[in-house]
C-alpha cells in the first residue's frame, strides 16, 4: 500500500479473540495479518451498547486493510495468537 | 490494496452452494486463502425468476418478470427448481437470447438470429409453479491466494465461486473510498 498516505495515531497492538479495542476512539483503523496466506481470520465490529456483531470480515496472511468504523464501535478477531496487529490511523491518497 | 473499506454487513462463504447477493450490495470485497499457486474463480449472474402460469402467455410468448434488467440478446439459461416442470418450448438446463424485452417483462429465443429478428420461441403457459429460473452470467474473474478483490456488481445479482470448501473464499459487503 504505497499510493496513500496513513499517519498512525497509536501504538500498535495485537488484536487476539481475547482483545476488544475501539482503538482510542478513533474511526480508521489498520490492520496486519502476519500469519500464513492460507489462513483466514475474521475481523469483527461490534457495537459498544450491547457487543453485538456490527459487521466482520476477511484478512488472509500477508494482507494488510484499513477499515472504517464509528467511534465507539470495538474491533476484535478471531486469532488466538498474536499475528493480526493494529493501529489507528489518520488517511489520505 | 489502499483505500478505507466499511464493512456493511457480515463475512460469509462465497463459494459453489453458497449463492449471495451480498444484502444486495453493489461492492463486496473477497479474500482467497489459497497458497499464491492457487486461485478461485468468482462468477457473477444476474438472476430472475417467473411462475410457469400467471407469468407465462401462451399467445404472445412473453414472460412478465418485474424489475428484471435483461435486455435484447442477453444469454440467459433457463433452469427450473426441484418439483417443477419446464414450459413446452423451453428445455431445462438450456442457454436462451432475450428478444423484445421492455419493462414488464422479456421474449427467448433459441438463438442469437431469432433473437435478433425478433422470433420467440413459442411457449406454453405451464402449472402454477414459481420455480422457474433464468440466469445471465455476468463476468468470471479468478481470484488467486492471497489476494482480496473489490468487486462492483447490480444490486439483484448473486457471486459464486469454485470453493467447494466453503473455507477458502470469503465475501464481505462494503462501502469503498480512496
Amino acid at each position: 500500500m504505497d499510493s496513500a498516505i496513513f499517519k498512525p495515531l497509536g501504538s500498535s497492538i495485537t488484536v487476539s479473540s481475547a482483545v476488544n479495542s475501539n482503538f482510542d476512539g478513533n474511526k480508521l483503523v489498520r490492520l496486519t495479518h502476519t500469519g500464513t496466506v492460507t489462513t483466514n481470520h475474521i475481523i469483527t465490529c461490534k457495537l459498544a451498547s450491547d457487543s453485538s456483531t456490527k459487521w466482520s470480515i476477511a484478512l488472509t496472511g500477508g494482507q494488510d486493510i484499513i477499515l472504517e468504523k464509528d467511534a465507539t464501535d470495538t474491533i476484535t478477531s478471531n486469532d488466538a495468537g498474536a499475528t493480526v496487529t493494529g493501529v489507528a490511523v489518520a488517511y489520505r491518497n | 490494496m489502499a483505500g478505507i473499506i466499511k464493512p456493511l454487513g457480515l463475512s460469509t462463504s462465497c463459494n459453489t452452494t453458497n449463492i449471495s447477493t451480498f444484502g444486495g450490495s453493489k461492492l463486496v470485497r473477497l479474500t482467497c486463502s489459497l497458497a499464491h499457486t492457487s486461485s478461485h474463480t468468482v462468477t457473477s449472474k444476474t438472476p430472475a425468476t417467473f411462475n410457469a402460469n400467471t407469468n407465462v402467455d401462451s399467445t404472445t410468448d412473453f414472460i412478465t418478470i418485474s424489475n428484471h434488467i435483461f435486455k435484447d440478446l442477453d444469454a440467459v439459461v433457463y433452469s427450473i427448481d426441484s418439483g417443477n416442470t419446464a414450459l413446452t418450448g423451453l428445455t431445462n438446463g438450456t442457454t436462451y437470447f432475450v428478444t423484445a424485452s421492455n419493462t414488464a417483462g422479456i421474449k427467448l429465443a433459441s438463438n442469437t438470429l431469432n433473437a435478433t429478428n425478433g422470433t420467440a420461441n413459442n411457449i406454453t403457459k405451464g402449472l402454477t409453479e414459481s420455480g422457474h429460473n433464468l440466469n445471465r452470467t455476468n463476468y468470471s474473474i479468478v481470484v488467486t491466494g492471497g489476494q482480496s478483490i473489490i468487486l462492483e456488481k447490480n444490486t439483484i445479482d448473486t457471486l459464486s465461486s469454485t470453493d467447494a470448501t466453503a473455507t477458502q473464499l470469503l465475501g464481505t459487503a462494503i462501502a469503498y473510498k480512496n
